[in-house]
């Protein structure tokens, strides 16, 4: 039985097969080597997968589950494959966005210009939640703010790829494009091997070296460590797993200490000053003397040795205002403000309910459209129009309406899909694209990142708390290559 | 090494320690009952020294009224209120496991993690119902599992050393601990009844010492088995030589005393281990061996104090600068409490 047989792309963009279900070129190969086996023989790799990810915790905890259950992130064997004509254009995109990002944030907590130009409403940058006005005028190292970026990116029906949402304060998941990795050439290392696939493998010493150069200059074999809330956190396999991969020690908040404003990390023989930590705490749990004086994760005292300059975190201090879901409207703005250039990615049309007309658009339509609520993440506090029941459209049109700036609309899209294996063939689900972008001395991305899939059919959501999965991500080097010797079958 | 890493692979060990000395000693104890029975003692007698030596005395008597084998028993392996039951102690072993498990060899990870498995499972609880002493062999051989896949698995660095240090403080205590049940014993051998061979013949079971004291003395004779028990310089359980064990990883551990002079614990640990490298047992009977044994527990207490201000907690954090406003930040056990704070977003 062949596994793509009753393949229906449905009316949708399918990453595989064009409108006349041809096997796009990129495909070609791929797609000859898995048909040449049985739908056992593919589920027979998938448990494989399965079971080496358990074995190795590769795994996350879902919050509010009383047990704490570990879970797998579902993983589809079935590789995604981007042509590098196509990656071009898409990281182009993300290094003009994340410039343009960083520009606005130097802008924001300094000269304020694009307020007072008129391009951003001060409304919108004050009243953004994570937005810290105890960060104005203080200068961080080389001016970046944002040094990890997770930028999601949606296709529409046409193919075209948008930015959906910008993650500039702790992203996480690049230690599942790893991981996935390494689970891809154990399971099929000569399809791997005989594309023409670009490795992912130095996003550890990236990362290093994105850290590295925002260490106090006069330092020279600066001390990193990446800091975790600890062993309960739903990422904490992912902290470990990068800072093994950098080589740096992972340490929680009662493993530092702050003394004459500058930051130590508690060792059997002694203090040891610490110079850049990539922190996978929230702004707010970070220090109890400035933000919430509840945290016991954070560190008293990192904020001062921050200003200080003694130490650099990554990413900055408040870099949640750009990563806002309202402010996210003027993104395209500020990239034609700072750059004078037009935007190489298009934003999501998005509508906000603190405009009246928008607002009013926006419970008038809330059937057609998704709504989020701007600070929340996850896939949590959002509603998806045609998905949802009469009720549900009701108690976000009561929220909107009490807290407009807490909510934007975007139009539903109708995302691509991608074959996934489902019991014994193929179906078509929904993903997304997270490219991992960093920016130190040079902006870098990482080729590809992370897939997400939404696994349950039909839903739109990916997010691995609401039961979406990831697929590894291939971007080619030589497009040619992917489909050379068309009508010649690869073993897998 | 991260304190912290340190101070969590020290109790590691000694909680796998603690549960296997106590597995061992409910075994011996029953072996003991079982052939001292026939002769009509009361069976609280040979209970309530337990309790005593493992310091549980007023706990047990807070949850039960009278003095019985299978209550002790359960209060020692299983029972959730003692916190330093065979259960509790495996738990908070594989809980400290568990926080530095990127840190440890996985294969040292898992044979906690095993362990604790079994003994939270029905299976577990099953084995302990059906035969008390298969269960008491699966936590030693548990624990003695654990000590073997450390020692071929884990490199020789600090985390070695704190593994050590835990694993041997811990030993000699409980091995002064178990002696202790017998101090009140007449030290002379004679013939009649009152020199209890069969508690000593305990006791050296409850050690795991008894093949080794056979080889070195073919009698049991009480003066002699402390002799051995204390002072032995080839048993493993020897109090002398845990403390030579301690010793060794301590002045590893620590950079040869220049200016600064040497640091605390290694000054405890040599001026403690004198007294068992160069006593003998004439001068441990002379000073009477509860008082001795009173004695060496508040120093193993004290060195395990400076242990933990040394390398844990910080006393000389004045070095960097001045001290003002120093936030006493609790090291050890994490707190429930915190998960909450941990549910903080991660951009998932």
């Amino acid at each position: 039985m062949d596994t793509l047989a009753n393949y229906d792309t449905g009316n949708f963009f399918d990453e595989v097969f064009s409108d006349d279900r041809q096997v796009r070129p990129h495909y070609d190969r791929v797609i000859k080597s898995l048909s040449t086996l049985s739908p056992n023989d593919f589920a027979m790799r998938q448990q494989t997968a399965d079971a080496a990810f358990l074995k190795q915790g590769v795994t996350f905890t879902v919050y509010g589950d009383e047990k704490g259950t570990e879970r797998i992130f579902p993983f589809d064997l079935m590789p995604r494959i981007i042509p590098q004509s196509e990656w071009e254009h898409v990281e182009a995109g993300l290094i003009q966005r994340i410039t343009a990002l960083n520009l606005f944030l130097q802008d924001v907590y300094h000269g304020e210009l694009i307020i007072k130009d008129g391009e951003v409403p001060r409304e919108v940058v004050e009243s953004a939640s994570h937005y810290r006005p105890e960060f104005k005028g203080i200068r961080v190292p080389h001016d970046i703010y944002i040094h990890i970026c997770g930028t999601d990116l949606v296709r529409d029906d046409a193919g075209t790829y948008f930015v959906l949402e910008d993650n500039g304060r702790c992203p996480s998941g690049a230690s599942y494009v790893l991981e996935n990795r390494q689970a891809m050439k154990r399971s099929f290392p000569n399809l791997l091997q005989s594309l023409p696939v670009r490795p992912v493998d130095s996003y550890g010493s990236m990362l290093r070296e994105t850290l590295a150069y925002l260490a106090p200059a006069e330092v020279i074999d600066p001390v990193i460590v990446v800091l975790t809330p600890g062993v309960y956190n739903s990422a904490y396999f992912e902290h470990a797993y990068l800072a093994r991969q950098m080589g740096v020690p992972i340490v929680e908040g009662r493993d530092l200490i702050v003394r004459n404003d500058r930051v130590f990390m508690r060792t059997t023989k002694g203090l040891v000053q610490v110079h850049v930590i990539y922190r996978r705490i929230d702004d707010d749990f970070l220090d109890p003397l400035v933000f919430r004086k509840d945290s016991l994760l954070g560190v008293p005292g990192i904020v001062n040795a921050y200003r200080a300059g003694h130490v650099a975190l990554a990413n900055s201090i408040g870099t949640g205002v750009a990563d806002d879901k309202a402010t996210y409207a003027y993104v395209p703005k500020m990239i034609r403000y700072y750059l004078d250039q037009d935007p190489i990615l298009p934003n999501v049309p998005t509508y906000l309910a603190s405009d009246e007309s928008e607002k009013t658009y926006m419970v008038e339509n809330l059937d057609k459209l998704v709504v989020k609520a701007v600070n929340e993440s996850g896939g949590y506090g959002m509603l998806v129009g045609p998905h949802s029941t009469k009720d549900q459209q009701e108690e976000f049109r009561k929220r909107i309406l009490a807290t407009p700036r807490n909510y934007i609309a975007q139009p539903t899209l109708s995302l691509s899909r991608h074959p996934v294996f489902v019991e014994d063939h193929f179906e078509g689900r929904h993903i997304d694209l997270r490219p991992y972008v960093l920016s130190g001395e040079k902006v870098q991305v990482l080729p590809g990142g992370l897939t997400r899939v939404a696994l349950k059919k039909g839903s739109l959501v990916v997010n691995s708390s609401q039961g979406g999965g990831s697929k590894d991500t291939w971007v080619l080097w030589d497009d040619k290559a992917a489909c050379e010797g068309c009508g010649t079958s690869t073993p897998a | 090494m991260l304190s912290r890493v340190a101070d969590s692979i020290y109790w590691m060990a000694r909680y796998m320690e603690r549960a296997e000395n106590l597995a061992r000693l409910l075994m011996a104890n029953q072996n003991l009952i079982l052939d001292a029975g026939s002769r009509g003692q009361e069976e609280g007698n040979f209970w309530a020294p337990i309790l005593m030596t493992t310091g549980d005395d007023e706990g047990y008597h807070e949850l039960y009224s009278t003095l019985t084998g299978p209550d002790v028993e359960d209060y020692l392996s299983v029972r959730p209120e003692n916190l330093n039951s065979i259960v509790n102690c495996i738990r908070t072993a594989r809980e400290n496991a568990r926080m530095i498990r990127d840190q440890i060899p996985d294969e040292v990870w898992r044979s906690v993690n095993d362990l604790y498995l079994l003994m939270t499972s029905g299976k577990g609880e099953q084995i302990r119902q059906q035969t008390r002493m298969d269960y008491y062999e699966e936590i030693v051989r548990g624990s003695c599992l654990f000590q073997g896949v450390a020692r071929a698995t884990m490199m020789r660095d600090e985390g070695w050393q704190f593994l050590q240090i835990g694993t041997y403080l811990e030993r000699a205590d409980k091995t002064s601990r178990l002696v202790d049940m017998c101090s009140a014993l007449p030290m002379k051998k004679s013939s009649q009844a009152i020199f209890h061979p069969l508690r000593w013949q305990s006791l050296l079971h409850s050690c795991s010492a008894y093949h080794g004291y056979r080889e070195h003395d073919n009698e049991i004779d009480p003066q002699q088995v402390l002799e051995f028990l204390f002072l032995s310089d080839r048993f493993s359980r020897s109090v002398r030589f845990c403390l030579r064990e301690v010793d060794r990883a301590l002045t590893q551990l620590s950079a040869p005393p220049g200016q600064q002079g040497m640091p605390a614990p290694v000054r405890a640990c040599g001026l403690l281990r004198a007294i068992f490298e160069y006593g003998t047992i004439e001068s441990i009977l002379e000073t009477g061996v509860h008082e001795f044994i009173d004695d060496l527990q508040s120093k193993l207490n004290t060195l395990g104090n400076d242990i933990f201000e040394t390398y844990v907690l910080y006393a000389d954090l004045s070095t960097v600068g001045p001290t003002t406003s120093t936030p006493s930040i609790p090291l050890g056990a994490w707190h429930a409490a915190q998960d909450l704070h941990m549910q903080q977003q991660q951009q998932q």
